[in-house]
């Protein structure tokens, strides 16, 4: 692919990303758990990682969590994010390697499992709580859930796309 | 397909460990009646909740500007109001000995519910 093609749409990906995301803000929180979301952006992130490669997956993950966290102007929410995202990055490309493309609900399920550790591991630094682990299994059981819906969806798209 | 159901049983079990945990682990843990208000790391108030008679509640400003009104009353301690974007703190509700802390992560406010009741002498009243 040409060079200033693939940038037009790693941006693209990553505009839709973040319209995803900030569509997502606006639903009222299911469950009165901190750090429990559906994480619908990380759909982008992988069909971007099994349509294009990790080079740029991690592009866009990074550039989607530094302006998502712009427009919703918290420094905290960026460290959650971005702990959060780049563990379930190097999970992600982990798995896709081991279970293929084929079951990438897996894959998101771990990716999201993966997530929620992050953030919950910055949390306790942020807080200097180690109580907040004690929300560890109910986030790693929701990860499993997302994860595997926002995997299932990512597959959908990737068979439109080829 | 075989694989399938090989991932499938590994997220029930990963499941089945964490409601174990969720279900044994709380009634051990954070027993107490002391309350502790964190902000970040700075711990800013300490409540002995069995002392508490009359139900009060108080302000604490944020390091972001914002703020979190605490309600307390005897053994349980609350968020009542915050203007927090998600307000989960608020959400969550009472938190009391042998229950989940509160946490408002928008906030980095945090209220823990600490300690054997020996160490109440220590850490004081309200």
């Amino acid at each position: 692919m040409m060079k200033s093609k693939k940038i037009a749409y790693l941006s693209v990906m990553t505009c839709i990303a973040l319209v995803i995301f900030a569509v997502e803000a606006q639903i009222p929180p299911l469950v009165p758990i901190p750090g429990i979301k559906l994480g619908l952006a990380n759909i982008i992130t992988l069909i971007t990682l099994v349509y294009f490669g990790k080079r740029e997956a991690l592009a866009v993950l990074f550039v989607r969590i530094v302006l998502a966290s712009l427009f919703a102007g918290t420094v905290t929410g960026f460290l959650y994010s971005i702990a959060g995202g780049l563990l379930s990055f190097l999970v992600m490309c982990l798995m896709l390697k081991i279970s293929g493309k084929e079951k990438l609900w897996a894959v998101s399920a771990f990716a999201a499992m993966a997530h929620n550790t992050g953030q919950i591991c910055v949390a306790a630094i942020i807080t200097q709580t180690v109580q907040i682990f004690w929300y560890l299994p109910f986030l790693i059981i929701s990860g499993i859930i997302t994860g595997v819906f926002t995997g299932l969806c990512a597959g959908l798209v990737l068979k439109y796309l080829k | 397909m075989k694989a399938d159901i090989k991932l499938i049983s590994v997220f029930a079990f990963i499941c089945l460990v964490c409601l174990l945990i969720m279900t044994l682990g709380n009634k051990g843990i954070n027993q107490g009646t002391v309350a502790q208000i964190k902000l970040g790391d700075k711990v800013i108030r300490t409540i002995n909740l069995s002392e508490v008679n009359e139900p009060y509640e108080f302000k604490v400003q944020t390091d972001d500007g914002g703020y979190n009104i605490i309600y307390v009353e005897n053994g349980k301690i609350m968020i009542k109001d915050s203007d927090c974007p998600d307000k989960i703190c608020v959400k969550q509700g009472y938190a009391y000995s042998g229950s989940l802390p509160i946490i408002c992560l928008p906030h980095k406010l945090s209220v823990v519910i600490l300690g054997k009741p020996e160490i109440d002498a220590v850490a004081g009243g309200q």
